[in-house]
């Protein structure tokens, strides 16, 4: 065992009981502001429904260890100030931020609500992202009351179900024949993206197409000897990284995805099926069956990528 | 392994500090918390099973064995004062699909997060070969005298061709007050085992032998990141203006390493080295070792008039400095005159690539209603490593091609991103934005066509949410792309443009519609359509457009039912021109324009899917089933305008272009599981499964051909019989050029059944098989 692993096992266990470990409580009693209701006027009509929110972690700071004045308007720091609502037995919404599919608050207000909290870290940009900007709210994915996600509070059990509630494209395409393992859950559109806001195309997650997939297959990295020109600018050119009926996730089958940069190279054959003279360009691997390195070569006769 | 001793270490730490109970069952302390359990534990077995040669595509990605299987289990630790999420969730544990998640939360301190998970991507169950292939990694060895045709069909079967991933990642984020978040990550992943891959040991005409790759890499990654939030302006006249910024710095370090550097293989024509004929055994350089940095700082700010700009720089910096190979180990070729030249003139690479990235956007609401946008981002890619000359070129171990005037390329880019939008609510919840982009790329014009490249990208969208039971969403682009100049290379074809710098011209079409006419049921419709056109593009890709259109169906009758029904249909057509070459350099078969050909790959995809949750007796039986279809079809359509004439018989045949068979595959799972509770305590699962596979490619069965040439032979007409084969020999004892390992997912049928006991269901959720949506 090396030093890196023996640091590594040493750190992870001295982290892992330091996170085990108690901390101390921190009782508290609030009276509530003026036009707000306090808690215990919220859970006398919405107990049931407050039960899984008690026990999460959001419900846990907000209602037993607030650290802030605003947390510690509990229900409230998310509703709003509720006296008149309660005042009326839940027939006035009176001041109240609500965020059932029939609310009348805009989406805005409500998303303004969250970012008090989460306006940081992978939430930094999310206003002018693209789902701020087409008026997506952050309970469209997110159930803060009860969730269906083992992780993330989602609505859907998933974050591939989740967003595929629109982006139906996407949903299919991690079906088809070539994917990502997404529906085996080995990895999440997260892995990728960043749905929050990225200063990147695409909500990447990675400054750039090729640095997002690098994140999992750093052997395509380099540098190397001898570049693949489309491999440094962008997967995509090549990949559709959702899904494919061609394998390898390409975009068209081989010897086709080559032929649309290199027409000339063995003559710009035509590749039949039936023919022993051209048949191997497209069978098996198509050109990968000698051009193999095709992501880069740091062999130095692997200018054509075939060491 | 070494992941799951430090796992190991972890939870017997998490135990010690807690004092688990060797039994593991609740225990209650009042001082000490309490650890609640969860497990779930059975058998699977199947009534129909997949052979182990068919079950490529069925463990694509997972592990299904039969036999006992512990399912899940399930650590709760709770604390004696109920605040904080200390949990331990394992599955699967020894299988070779499992994943293991602790997570310890204190809301508002601290998170610690370490997950693990071993899957396998299995990319073959039915590899044959009749040398020894990944045996000892990095050597691939035939045996001498080197075997037949009927050996290589004959060849044993390999077993699984397989790479399984070990990522372990652990991550800690510390929020020492509301306004401050550290979070520190550490992510090891492990890959070993071996991927198909195929080499040519004389030119494309072979001999070629596809063999297994050696896999034995590992990464680590740290990433570190601060963030700081402040709910208000600085004090002072900045905190009239500022009236709150966030700030993220983070630093991100990746290490690649690579146990196996190299891998010899063996020709399965030459045992003994030939200067003419290539070289006995080859060697092919695998991923080189490499390091990258990545610094970040983000930075926002909230303006009057609901405006927040943001702004980042990030730099990063790539390292790879592994020792060259020699330009070949074939040594009968140290007799030719030209062998002095193939000596590297550097002993590494010494490879430094530098990236830069600049963002800045701002978004604004000067007034209700109206939402403007701007955004820049300038990203730039150079390559800094040393160029160095390139006397002569080894091509494929066999010959020598001179080559005085090359360098080692470089390819640096600059990409520059400008974005202006407004969006106006029109009327209440009825949005009209239109929006303006540029895109501008600068290209190296020594390895380009062309140096510079804009595309403007004008696009409008209506988005209405006006009603509470329809939301409806339609948007519409009009790209145009430009080269500034296009410079074509005298060995292309007069006419040709490469499609990622050709001009072209792009829409798309998107409609998203969520009706819920009564609260019970929502249907969501989709359709959308993409159109490149590359005008100007005599030759290489002329068009490619794509049309999907899905509904998605969600009905809850009452809080015990729950059923979805899906449908999506997705058309792909993508047509390049191309045409054949033959002949000497302005000879009437050089340039034929009746040897013009053109190509269309034409996709369809189709999937459908339903799925009912129900509680079928509340706290007592519940039900979960689902059931999918997925179908994919390619076709390649080689058309000619017109016969191919002017040349030699040969070559007109060479010239006239044919279609291929057509390519399918279609899966078709499907799951029922029922669950009994028995009382608070304890639950019994009863799961069927059932999945059929189809795949028909071409090109991964083998043709049988009839003659034991290459060139001018009579076509196949029987694709029967499996790989491995050699194209261009049936028999004998001369081997032919082509020899595949003969991977091919096979179709396969099968039905299983589970059956689990739980152990506190109410802690593990009652799961789906296959996933659908």
């Amino acid at each position: 065992m090396t030093a890196i692993q023996h640091l590594f096992r040493g750190v992870a266990i001295a982290v892992t009981a330091l996170a085990v470990a108690v901390l101390p409580s921190a009782a508290h009693a609030q009276k509530p502001a003026a036009g707000y209701a306090g808690n215990e006027s919220c859970l006398e009509c919405h107990k049931k429904m407050a039960t899984p929110f008690l026990e999460s972690g959001k419900g846990q700071l907000l209602m037993g260890r607030p650290r802030t004045e605003h947390e510690k308007k509990g229900c409230e720091s998310c509703h709003g100030p509720s006296k008149t609502h309660a005042n009326s037995g839940g027939e006035e919404k009176g001041e109240m931020i609500t965020y059932s599919r029939k609310t009348t608050t805009t989406v805005a207000d409500r998303n303004a609500v969250c970012l008090q909290c989460h306006e940081k870290t992978a939430r930094t940009l999310w206003k002018g992202s693209a789902h701020e900007a087409r008026n997506v709210a952050c309970t469209d994915c997110h159930a803060v009351m009860h969730h269906e996600s083992e992780r993330g509070a989602l609505k859907k059990s998933t974050v591939a179900a989740t967003c595929g509630t629109c982006h139906a494209q996407k949903k299919a395409a991690i079906a088809k024949y070539s994917h990502m393992p997404l529906g085996e859950k080995k990895m999440e559109c997260t892995s990728c993206h960043n749905p929050h806001g990225s200063a990147n195309d695409k909500l990447l997650n990675g400054v750039t197409v090729a640095e997002t997939c690098f994140s999992c297959h750093q052997e395509k990295r380099g540098p190397f000897l001898w570049e693949h020109t489309p491999v440094i600018e962008s997967c995509a050119n090549c990949h559709d990284s959702h899904g494919s009926n061609k394998e390898k996730m390409l975009k068209v089958s081989r010897p086709r995805l080559c032929q649309q940069c290199h027409p000339t190279a063995h003559g710009g054959s035509v590749a039949k099926s039936t023919d022993q003279a051209t048949v191997r360009f497209a069978y098996n691997k198509g050109c990968s069956n000698c051009h193999l390195n095709i992501h880069g070569s740091n062999h130095p006769a692997g200018a054509f990528f075939t060491r | 392994m070494r992941h799951f001793q430090t796992l190991t270490a972890c939870v017997v730490a998490c135990g010690v500090v807690l004092g688990i109970p060797s039994t593991g069952s609740g225990q209650a302390s009042p001082k000490s918390g309490s650890v609640s359990a969860a497990a779930e534990v059975g058998v699977r077995t199947f009534t129909t099973e997949p052979s182990a040669l068919d079950r490529g595509k069925f463990e694509e990605y997972r592990s299904l064995p039969a036999g006992m299987l512990l399912e899940r289990l399930k650590l709760i630790y709770t604390p004696a004062d109920s605040f904080g999420t200390y949990q331990l969730t394992y599955r699967r544990p020894g299988d070779t699909d499992q994943n293991l998640w602790l997570q310890a939360k204190r809301p508002g301190l601290y998170d610690f997060d370490l997950s693990w998970s071993r899957f396998q991507h299995l990319y073959s169950s039915d590899a044959r070969s009749p040398g020894a292939e990944n045996v000892v990694p990095g050597f691939n060895t035939l045996p001498v005298p080197r075997p037949d045709s009927t050996a290589w069909r004959n060849a044993p079967y390999i077993g699984n061709v397989r790479s399984v991933w070990d990522p372990m990642k652990m991550s800690l984020g510390i929020t020492p007050t509301s306004a401050l978040d550290f979070k520190a990550e550490y992510i090891h992943t492990a890959k070993k085992g071996g991927i198909p891959q195929s080499i040519s040991f004389n030119g494309s005409s072979g001999p070629q032998r596809e063999f297994v790759s050696p896999i034995d890499q590992t990464t680590s990654d740290i990433r570190l990141a601060q963030s700081f939030s402040a709910a208000k302006g600085p004090d002072g006249i900045l905190g009239k203006v500022i009236k709150s910024y966030q700030f993220t710095v983070s630093y991100d370090y990746s290490r690649f390493q690579n146990a196996v550097k190299s891998v010899m293989v063996d020709n399965p024509m030459q045992a003994v080295s030939s200067p003419t004929l290539g070289a006995a055994s080859s060697l092919v350089s695998l991923a080189p070792d490499n390091t990258a940095h990545a610094a970040t700082i983000v930075g926002a700010l909230s303006l009057p008039y609901k405006t927040r700009v943001t702004g980042s720089v990030s730099g990063s910096w790539q390292y790879q400095n592994d020792p060259f190979f020699a330009q070949t180990n074939n040594d009968s070729l140290k007799s030719n005159v030209n062998y002095g030249l193939v000596s590297n003139a550097r002993a590494s690479l010494d490879g430094k690539v530098k990236q830069s990235t600049v963002n800045f956007s701002a978004t604004s609401r000067p007034f209700a209603g109206l939402t403007l946008a701007a955004r820049y981002r300038n990203h730039s890619y150079d390559n800094s490593t040393a160029q160095f000359h390139i006397k002569a070129l080894v091509v494929s171990d066999r010959s020598f091609a001179l080559a005085d005037s090359l360098y080692t390329e470089v390819v640096p880019y600059n990409k520059i991103n400008t974005e202006v939008s407004a969006t106006y609510e029109l009327v209440r919840s009825l949005a009209l934005a239109i929006g303006y982009s540029v895109e501008d790329w600068n290209r190296n014009v020594d390895e380009r066509n062309a140096q510079t490249t804009r595309e403007k990208t004008p696009r409008i969208s209506l988005d209405y949410n006006g009603l509470d039971w329809i939301s409806l969403h339609a948007s519409y682009s009009a790209g145009e792309r430009r080269y500034g100049w296009y410079r074509e290379s005298g060995t292309e074809i007069l006419g040709f443009r490469r499609f990622d710098i050709s001009n072209r011209d792009r829409k798309r079409l998107n409609f998203l519609a969520t009706v819920t006419p009564i609260d019970e049921l929502t249907v969501a419709l989709t359709y959308q359509t993409g159109d490149d056109q590359f005008p100007g593009a005599q030759y290489g890709t002329a068009s490619d457009k794509s049309t999907m259109t899905g509904v998605d169906v969600d009905w809850t009758p009452n809080k015990r039912v729950g059923v979805s029904v899906g449908y999506s249909n997705e058309n792909i057509d993508n047509i390049l021109n191309m045409r054949v070459r033959t002949g000497a350099v302005g000879s009437a078969t050089y340039d034929n324009p009746t040897y013009k050909w053109t190509n269309t790959n034409s996709d369809k995809s189709t999937t459908t899917f339903v799925s009912v949750n129900a509680v079928l007796i509340p706290d007592v039986l519940d039900m979960t089933a689902s059931a999918s279809s997925t179908e994919g079809h390619f076709w390649v359509y080689n058309r000619n305008a017109a016969a191919p004439t002017g040349g030699t018989a040969a070559q007109n045949l060479t010239a006239t272009a044919e279609d291929w068979p057509e390519v399918s595959q279609k899966l078709q799972p499907m799951a029922l599981a029922l669950r009994y509770r028995m009382d608070e305590n304890w639950a019994f699962t009863l799961r069927y499964q059932g999945e059929t596979y189809k795949q028909n490619d071409f090109r991964t069965l083998a043709p049988v051909f009839t003659t034991t040439t290459l060139a001018g032979g009579p076509v196949a007409t029987n694709f029967s019989g499996n790989l491995p084969g050699n194209i261009g020999a049936t028999s004998g004892t001369n081997t032919g050029q082509y020899h595949f390992l003969g991977n091919n997912y096979n179709p396969y049928t099968a039905n299983w059944l589970t059956f689990t006991v739980s152990w506190h269901p109410s802690a593990l959720p009652l799961e789906t098989g296959r996933p659908t949506f």
